[in-house]
């Protein structure tokens, strides 16, 4: 390969919402021109949610994404926080919890890096301690877990004082059952509370599914398989045997239906999960912008908002170096992953960046964008899962619409244009005043002192003119056609009508 | 929109400025609104354009009071 597409293909981007690689494309597509970039990728703009909704396969975060710098050796690098760097990061993410908890959620976790041979599949699984926060933050009631740890403090036994499993624990047995499908469901039911959580685990060699497929994807499917089979079906647990007798039973008994019918882990789809987070974020959004303090879940997301505003700003230049061929060919290049990118070339973004370069979801970016061959890392984008809708046209709300909105709407254009006029009529008249004022300045007047007079009311009357001129451009440029706009927005929200692709 | 508002603003803040500036230094070295007037009365006409003006008003406000 020549040094310069050598050079090219050694510089990839990523774009990530909050920590999910949603585009893996090489830096100089976007570094030379993003809208470029963006056109070849099928998006029109930066904005995420018409970035996720024409991709179909990723999550609908509402809100931020950036795009950051990676290299083809990089995207290893950037993916390669070990074990220690993603529960040193989650515990600093977990800190809205209770300390009992906390440790509890760490431990668990822990279990399962002990379990797992494979380290970065199980991160790669996890997406990235945010999410797992995120998940945890969902499922973490405050006020619930006050009172089992103020009876932890005096004495009781967590879960058989509340007689509750908490949710949080439910969710990262959940994880833990994603990660490991074949492992628990013959051992585990729904109803009881894993050996996993006991921190009975048996240290046997299991490894992850295949980083190939998409976290949620494998969230999703697994979940499936698991509803399959119910409590009564599943085998009784060896190692739950195997465990202390007096834990395990106190353990059967302090799951409850009360839990089941209250939040189900198992019966969270992805798309629900989606939606949940998209929730917490705006929660998250509209807290950090009306008070600084927030609260348990927000503390995980604040955790997660970037500081990356500094990294915008001085990787233009950077990006511009990078010279490239033709944002296509350069997503078209092999990878070879050979060369050291030395320097930090950065990507600007146009809103704030998310902060989080700790780990990488497998991209769902289209095919063309994901990383070759050469990305051992990164895995093959999936199909999506989402179903996928089409907007029909619904006539009878067309014509129903149509009736009262065609006279308001000439009615509006009327009433708009009076003002334009008499701005226009303004504006001509000073302009033409301020003229005649100017040449009268310079013709027939002798003494200075009432030439600048003249001068002074030319430039006044010149002024308002103007002034009245834009008004004049700003009522039927925003006016007009923001009420145009507006009664197309309605009519499509009106008449069009979302229905399941065939 | 914004950007187009904020170059306007500023243009006619600055010729208004420039302006007063000019008409009061006129004013200052001797200059004479009146004898100003009296020329541009001269080149445009403005006393017969005022009567004519005033006296169309006035047919307006006559012809709009004769259904009441």
């Amino acid at each position: 390969m020549p040094p310069a597409e050598a050079r090219q293909a050694s510089f990839r981007a990523e774009i990530r919402c909050r920590g999910t690689l949603l585009l893996y494309a090489p830096l100089s597509a976007l570094s030379r021109r993003k809208k470029k970039f963006l056109d070849l990728t099928g998006h029109k703009d930066y904005n995420i949610g018409t970035l996720l909704n024409k991709n179909g396969t990723a999550p609908e975060f509402p809100g931020t994404f950036t795009v950051l710098p990676a290299r083809i050796p990089g995207i290893a690098e950037v993916n390669a926080i070990n074990r220690q760097q993603f529960l040193t990061e989650l515990s600093k993410l977990l800190t809205f919890m209770y300390e009992e908890d906390r440790q509890r959620a760490l431990s668990m976790y822990e279990r399962m890096f002990d379990i797992t041979e494979d380290e970065q599949g199980l991160i790669q699984h996890m997406m990235s301690p945010t999410r797992q926060a995120v998940l945890i933050a969902r499922a973490y009631d405050d006020k619930e877990r006050k009172l089992s740890v103020s009876s932890q403090s005096r004495g009781d036994s967590g879960e058989a004082a509340s007689g509750t499993v908490p949710k949080f624990v439910l969710v990262i047995n959940k994880v833990f059952d994603d990660l490991f499908p074949d492992r628990d469901e013959g051992d585990l039911s729904q109803d009881q509370v894993s050996f996993f959580d006991l921190g009975l685990a048996a240290k046997e060699d299991f490894t992850p599914a295949k980083p190939s497929v998409p976290a949620g994807a494998v969230l999703l499917s697994d979940t499936q398989q698991f509803r399959l089979e119910t409590p009564e079906e599943a085998a009784p647990a060896d190692t739950s045997a195997e465990a202390s007798p007096a834990a395990v039973p106190a353990e059967k008994e302090t799951a409850p239906s009360s839990v089941e019918a209250d939040f189900d882990p198992e019966s969270v789809s992805m798309d629900e999960l989606i939606s949940s987070l998209k929730r917490d974020l705006e929660a998250d959004s509209a807290a950090q912008n009306a008070a600084p303090s927030a609260g348990g879940a927000e503390a995980a997301a604040e955790a997660a908002e970037p500081a990356a505003e500094t990294a915008s700003d001085e990787t233009e230049e950077a990006a511009a170096a990078d010279q490239s061929p033709s944002p296509g060919e350069a997503i078209s290049d092999a990878d070879d992953g050979t060369l050291p990118a030395e320097e930090d070339v950065s990507v600007p973004s146009t809103e704030e960046l998310p902060e989080d370069t700790d780990s990488v979801l497998p991209p769902d970016a289209p095919e063309e964008n994901a990383l070759p061959d050469s990305g051992e890392a990164v895995p093959a984008p999936a199909a999506p899962r989402r179903a996928e809708t089409t907007e029909v046209l619904s006539v009878p709300k067309l014509v129903l619409f149509l009736i009262p909105a065609i006279p308001i709407t000439i009615a509006l254009l009327a009433l708009l244009a009076v003002p334009a006029l008499l701005f226009l009529g303004l504006s001509l008249g000073l302009i033409a005043l301020g003229a005649s004022l100017v040449v009268s300045a310079f013709s027939g007047i002798a003494v200075l002192a009432d030439t600048l007079l003249l001068i002074g009311a030319a430039l006044a009357a010149l002024a308002l003119g103007l002034l009245f001129l834009w008004l004049f451009i700003w009522v039927i440029g925003s006016g007009m056609a923001g009420l145009i706009r507006l009664v197309r927005r309605l009519g499509r929200e009106f008449c069009m009508k979302e229905v399941p692709a065939a | 929109m914004k950007t187009g508002w904020r170059i306007i603003l500023t243009i006619v803040v600055l010729a208004i400025l420039l302006g007063s500036i000019c008409f009061g230094v006129g004013l200052l070295t001797g200059g004479n609104p009146d004898r100003v007037l009296q020329r541009l009365n001269e080149d445009y006409h403005l006393i017969a354009l005022r009567d004519t003006v005033s006296n169309t008003l006035g047919q307006v406000t006559q012809v709009l009071h004769l259904p009441g």
